[in-house]
């Protein structure tokens, strides 16, 4: 194999090993609940068996020998009704994870060593298969697999030299085994290609090696091998065959083919695989066709109006309003490209929430709805960690003892569950657990102990804000701290975590009925519909998302419209009072103008009438960051309002209005409200 | 004829353990050193058919003298008599040319053998 195949067999190989591993992990979890049944073990020991193969086939020795015996295990599972047992359901648990592990390593690209761990439990698997129970000399896979399209050259190879696949077993030197093998690879290297080692890497190998192969094209006959051979060896201690006699599968212990697709076929689905990066990449380049689009609108508005005359330009006009049509059908493809089911991590988590649940000595049952809500990949991936937490949490802290919510009057066996949906442009999910809920009073007593909050404001403190304290910075309530959470690290990491997705937690929480935590997310972050507005000469895009409606203002209407309630002007909008923000007032730019447009936006039932001179229209906008200075953990710290910034049809930059945060900076500044001078 | 062996090795015992065995079993001893340099010495002089060699030696080490041996004679055997654990050692040794490997303590019937083995090769 050259090196570019064996990268992309190892990638291939890696992705595979995933889903093998999630199908095996997930059996496991069924065998535990249910007992034996036949259909479970037997999807287990296909998986195990494909893993093998084409762990086998890549050379990774462990992973070989690990998944061969666990589908000797296996089968004897399927022979012998009955024998299942919590020791048994350990063991494999244990092998997934040393699976995965070695899984891993091979993708950073690590030795995939065969240590004394993987030793270990290739014993206990042994206890279990054999017999009586007695202890067999290591299992060693002594199969060197081949590929088909390898087997097809080595055919060819034969025609013009020799290939021979040499097995050793070493009978008489028992110490420093492995050099033997050095030795002979050392002095074999020297006459003739060698294709392919059992154990692979054999040159690198030390320790123990009982058993070894090598297969070899080379110029020499039979016997002259077996000389060189012979010269640190005895007879009785190799076989020798001749690619004939492998080709007649009469080497069939030592050599076997294995089909290269070993890719799970799933004939339902007709898919391919595509590297993460190069979607990205993709979309990256869709933003700045975006961008392009908007500044050949802007153009060809100018032509129309100059050029009626021009058939060039007239086609050109004609051909704008396509490039635009496709350029936008090619953002949603991309971004469909990109959108991952939320499914895909709820199901790492049923065997979180059982390892837990053990540790605790808590029963738990684990319910998912909305796996098939899809998010963006990139958003999906930072969201695992969050959730791990916050089901640990769950657990943890909010799912009672047996015996504690039997005495509530709950069922002895608590929920947690997994929901995820959508609303509007975020997607939600929610953690949400049926145990003995927040006490509003302990965190409030914490929050004093830790000087998060004055005596005075805790009083004063709403439901609501009470609960948002658990995500400040160096709160913890558990009592103890333990393995599993409670470090006083958990919930503001979690904010944080999640406001750099630019979503949001959000908590409820009855004492003794349970919790619910959601996680409000942007459906994605690079491309979004926008209304563009002015004021004092600026442009400000304003997401759609947030938008309900958009008002003229003028000397009519002024009066009706807008009223002053305790010195705040309120806009009275469908039976509501909400608040006013003049664009102009916010960001200290010079008095506001009494005619304009009223946008009415929200987010969260929290309403806001913004004050601007003109509304420009709808366009789709591509969100850019403010730079390496402006923004959130940035030198010069957030700004309020701003989200960030765009490129306009023209070239020139536009600021994003980020309606919640100019709810958040009003609210916070009372009567007096905060403003921070900007202008593009 | 009898085959001729240098051996060499720091330690008296060790020395006297080899000999013993070797001429025993019908080899001759050309020659015992006690260091890297006295084994390149005394195989100029004596061109044995084999040489065992001791790794970890004063003044200069096993590695160092089998390489300046082969250096001078590319058809000399040498056989690398190593502690266990010595494996790096071993594997350089092989790749510079040693013939076999010598685990020490090492019975009777594996010296033979190994020295046969590597005599007939």
């Amino acid at each position: 194999m050259s090196n570019l195949d064996f990268e992309k067999f190892q990638k291939l190989f890696l992705q595979e090993a995933n889903e093998q591993l999630e199908i095996m992990e997930k059996a496991i979890m069924q065998l535990e609940e249910k007992g034996e049944d036949r259909e479970i073990i037997d999807e287990f020991f296909r998986m195990a068996h494909s893993l093998k193969g084409s762990a086998g086939s890549m050379g990774y020795t462990a992973i070989a020998s690990l998944t061969h015996e666990m589908e000797n295990v296996l089968d004897k599972l399927r022979n012998t009704p009955g024998i299942l047992n919590d020791d048994m359901i350990d063991l494999l648990f244990i092998s997934i994870d040393t699976l995965k592990h070695l899984r891993e390593n091979v993708e950073k690209d690590l030795p995939e060593s065969v240590n004394p761990e993987i030793d270990h439990l290739l014993q206990r698997f042994q206890e279990i298969t054999s017999p009586d129970g007695q202890k067999k000399q290591k299992a060693v896979d002594k199969k060197l697999y081949l590929t088909s399209q390898e087997f097809k050259n080595l055919k060819e190879k034969d025609q013009e030299k020799n290939v021979f696949l040499l097995c050793f077993e070493l009978i008489h030197q028992q110490e420093m085994q492995s050099m033997v093998a050095f030795l002979i690879f050392n002095n074999l290297k020297d006459e003739g290609e060698i294709i392919k080692t059992c154990p692979p890497h054999l040159e690198e190998v030390e320790g123990d090696l009982p058993f070894f192969s090598i297969l070899i094209c080379t110029e020499k006959g039979r016997e002259e091998i077996g000389k060189i051979v012979e010269q640190a060896l005895d007879q009785e201690e190799y076989k020798i065959f001749p690619w004939s006699e492998i080709e007649k599968g009469e080497a069939g212990e030592y050599c076997q083919e294995v089909k290269e697709s070993f890719a799970r076929r799933d004939e339902s689905r007709d898919s391919i695989r595509v590297d993460i990066e190069k979607v990205d990449q993709l979309m990256k380049l869709v933003g700045e066709l975006v961008i392009d689009k908007e500044r050949l609108l802007e153009i060809s508005k100018g032509i129309k109006a100059n050029s009626r005359d021009n058939p060039e330009a007239q086609a050109l006009l004609q051909t704008i309003p396509h490039v635009d049509f496709i350029a936008t059908e090619l953002h949603e493809s991309v971004m469909d490209i990109r959108m991952y089911p939320v499914g895909s991590i709820f199901k790492r988590f049923p065997r979180l929430v059982r390892d837990i649940s053990r540790q605790t000595g808590k029963e738990v049952h684990l319910e998912f709805s909305g796996e098939d809500t899809e998010l963006d990949r990139t958003i999906l991936q930072e969201v695992f960690d969050p959730l791990v937490h916050l089901v640990r949490n769950a657990i943890d802290h909010g799912i009672e003892q047996p015996d504690q919510r039997e005495a509530r009057g709950k069922t002895a066996r608590g929920s947690v569950a997994l929901n995820a949906w959508q609303e509007e442009n975020n997607i939600v999910i929610e953690v949400k657990d049926d145990g003995a809920g927040i006490d509003l009073e302990k965190i409030k007593a914490r929050a004093l102990e830790k000087n998060l909050v004055r005596e005075k404001q805790a009083e004063e403190m709403d439901r609501e804000s009470i609960l948002e304290l658990i995500m400040e910075p160096g709160f913890s309530t558990s009592e103890s701290v333990n393995d599993l959470s409670g470090r006083g690290v958990g919930m503001d990491v979690v904010r944080t975590n999640i406001e750099n997705l630019d979503g949001e937690v959000e908590i409820t929480s009855e004492a003794g009925m349970g919790t619910s935590i959601k996680i409000v997310l942007p459906l994605t972050l690079a491309i979004v519909q926008a209304l563009m507005v002015r004021e004092k000469g600026n442009d400000y895009a304003i997401p759609l998302s947030a938008i309900f409606e958009t008002m003229a203002v003028n000397g009519k209407n002024e009066s009706d419209l807008i009223k002053t309630v305790k010195n705040r002007e309120v806009v009275i909008w469908r039976e509501q009072v909400i608040p006013l923000i003049r664009l102009s007032d916010f960001f200290q730019m010079g008095t506001s103008c009494q005619e304009g447009f009223l946008v009415i936006g929200g987010v969260k039932g929290r309403m806001v009438a913004i004050m601007v001179e003109a509304v420009l229209g709808e366009q789709e906008i591509v969100v850019k960051s403010l730079g390496d200075f402006l923004g959130k953990d940035k030198l010069f710290g957030e700004i309020p309002g701003i989200s960030g910034a765009t490129i306009k049809g023209n070239g020139e930059v536009a600021l994003i209005l980020d309606i919640q945060g100019m709810l958040k900076s009003f609210k916070k500044g009372g009567d007096t409200i905060e403003r921070q001078s900007i202008s593009c | 004829m009898s085959a001729r062996v240098l051996v060499v090795d720091d330690a008296s015992f060790m020395r006297l353990n080899l000999k013993n065995i070797l001429e025993s079993e019908g080899f001759e001893i050309i020659g015992e050193g006690t260091n890297g340099q006295e084994a390149i010495q005394l195989y100029q002089a004596g061109k044995p058919d084999v040489v065992t060699m001791d790794i970890t030696m004063p003044e200069m080490d096993g590695l160092a003298a089998m390489e300046k041996i082969i250096e001078m004679d590319p058809q000399a055997k040498v056989v690398m008599v190593s502690a266990m654990g010595q494996e790096t050692y071993i594997k350089k040794a092989i790749l510079s040319g040693a013939k076999n490997f010598i685990v020490k303590p090492f019975k009777k019937e594996k010296i033979i053998e190994t020295l046969n083995k590597v005599l007939a090769s």
